[in-house]
């Protein structure tokens, strides 16, 4: 077995006296889709904020690529080729639907005050435009790109939200949610964005509610209950799993 | 000339003057979403830094370089940036309402300083007496139109400035960050270094702006300086359309000629203080008008920066 592209190790999270995370370890294969499912309060936000940098944990190591980043800013993190996504509130809502892709695509360089007064960054421009056509065109949202965010229904707000954070060309993407407040129609089709990415070779690692959703997709599945794993393996494992029937299938079902 | 042209000339110069500090202030509040209620601060700093390196007339103050005019402008502008760093860097780590409190603190306090540092500043008397650009030209009562074309170039100036900031892939990074700061750290931006970097260079421009205002009113004291500049500035960029590209402009002649108007009535002593009060309430009249009618403002978002995809050339 190779490396892992992330690797939690041990993590601890504790607000206040409440232990949101409890020596949660954790490796992600490069190239699969994982999938992190359980209730509410299991914890698994907060191993996100954790893994990317919006919280520090209590305990615990993250290793991203081999690389010790734990308690970086988010935006190295980002840098590292760590995306994640938020279940609320989701992206620019005044800007459009193209301004959002190409925020996420734009270099540091070109978006610099100084080359901003120069009015040197049409060539950068030019080419992450070609590449927010694209992605828009493979949603079907091109005819859109007009649209402020504001507008646009909350199916087409996650698909542009999800094709926003991959315009930063990540190695690893994690999606917080991203079928909550999805009709069904539209969740068919953000599951087929999940599998095409992952042709890509960029790594998946996803929690959802929807369990239908995330077995459907997910090649590893583990399972939190109250800041614990309790299950891990395939999603065939997992639903068979008598733990996980009793404590998250048993009681939310 | 008639009364009521010269006083018409005045209208429009004070409100091509707001309509500069408006157009800053939208960079600043209206795109990066930093609610600065200091502008009469970075103001002051700009004007006093100015006329205490430029002015020839008054021997009494402690410091009196005799600098030319540009050399006065461009130490004006870096004072109100170096001003901006010093209360952006702390204030901008913390969000939203510290920043709001600590830039309205910080006019206030070189509001004082600039009373109570008498022989630096001349207290309460202030300046009065120093030579304005270009004045040897004309004759005085000709200067009121040489301010007013020198004011509207520089209105001109700030515009397509801020029109390429807002258009480039900056002004669009913090037009997005300004509605989710978490989003735009996850994809690697860092949003508090562009926030100091931006309101730096709004310090900087209400910096080399401020002595337009001093040429304007001819004198420098405290009283020039209190936070009726900052909420009038506030009031033009609302009514004309935060975050827009034209608003600040539209808002601040409106706002300006409806307030002034006011002061064209004739009247006795006690008339003269019942219309400068009646200023106010047109105003908050104004506001209200417009919140009810057009939220957004006259302008809008939305509109400035429709079908930004199009003008990508390939």
């Amino acid at each position: 077995m190779t490396a892992p592209i992330l690797d939690l190790r041990d993590i601890t999270k504790v607000f206040g006296g409440v232990t949101a995370v409890r020596e949660v370890s954790m490796s992600v294969q490069a190239g699969s889709i994982t999938a992190v499912i359980g209730p509410n309060g299991a914890g698994k936000t907060s191993l996100f904020n954790v893994a990317t940098g919006f919280e520090e944990p209590t305990e615990g190591h993250v290793l991203f690529q081999g690389e010790d980043v734990t308690g970086l800013e988010p935006w190295r993190v980002a840098r590292k080729g760590l995306i994640r996504t938020f279940q609320t509130p989701t992206g620019f809502p005044a800007l459009s639907v193209w301004e959002n892709l190409m925020v996420g695509g734009t270099s540091d360089r070109d978006e610099s005050l100084w080359r901003a007064m120069r009015g040197a960054w049409h060539s950068g421009e030019r080419t992450t435009n070609q590449r927010a056509r694209q992605a828009l065109t493979d949603l079907g949202l091109w005819d859109r790109r007009d649209t402020l965010l504001a507008d646009l229904s909350p199916g087409d707000v996650k698909l542009v939200d999800f094709a926003r954070q991959l315009m930063a060309e990540p190695k690893m993407v994690l999606l917080d949610e991203p079928a909550s407040g999805v009709d069904p129609a539209s969740i068919g089709r953000l599951g087929n964005v999940i599998r095409q990415v992952r042709e890509q070779n960029v790594t998946v690692l996803v929690i959802d509610h929807n369990i239908g959703f995330v077995l459907g997709i997910a090649d590893q599945v583990h399972v939190m209950s109250l800041g614990e794993v309790i299950a891990s393996g395939s999603p065939d494992d997992v639903v068979r799993d008598p733990v996980v029937i009793e404590i998250y299938l048993g009681r939310s079902a | 000339m008639s009364g009521l042209l010269l006083f018409l000339v005045g209208v429009v110069t004070l409100a091509g003057i707001y309509a500069i500090l408006a157009m800053i202030l939208n960079l600043e509040a209206g795109w990066a979403g930093m609610w600065d209620l200091g502008i009469a601060g970075l103001l002051a700093v700009g004007g006093y830094v100015f006329i205490i390196t430029t002015q020839q007339t008054h021997d009494d103050v402690i410091l009196t370089p005799h600098w030319p005019m540009w050399a006065g402008v461009l130490a004006g502008s870096v004072a109100g940036g170096l001003a901006a760093l010093i209360i952006g860097i702390p204030s901008l780590r913390v969000r939203g309402e510290y920043f709001l409190i600590t830039t309205l603190a910080f006019a206030e306090v070189i509001r004082q300083l600039s009373i109570n540092l008498g022989s630096l500043t001349r207290g309460t008397v202030g300046f009065n007496q120093f030579t304005r650009p270009f004045e040897s030209w004309t004759s005085p009562s000709g200067y009121r139109w040489v301010l007013l074309g020198l004011v509207w170039l520089v209105v001109a100036v700030v515009y397509f400035v801020i029109r390429r900031l807002g258009r480039s892939p900056y002004g669009r990074l913090l037009r997005g960050f300004r509605d989710n700061d978490p989003v735009a750290r996850s994809l690697g931006k860092q949003t508090n270094r562009h926030r100091i970097q931006t309101f730096v260079l709004a310090g900087l421009m209400y910096g080399a702006v401020a002595p337009l205002y001093v040429w304007f009113i001819r004198t420098v004291t405290p009283s020039l300086f209190t936070s009726e500049a900052t909420f009038v500035t506030w009031t033009a960029l609302v009514i004309g359309g935060i975050a827009s590209l034209r608003g600040p402009v539209i808002g601040a002649i409106i706002l300006l000629i409806v307030t002034e108007a006011a002061s064209l009535v004739q009247g006795s002593g006690d008339m003269a203080v019942v219309l400068a009060s009646v200023r106010f309430i047109v105003l908050g009249l104004v506001l209200i008008l417009v919140m009810r009618v057009r939220p957004q403002g006259l302008a809008n978002e939305r509109d400035a920066f429709a079908g930004a995809s199009e003008r990508v050339a390939g």
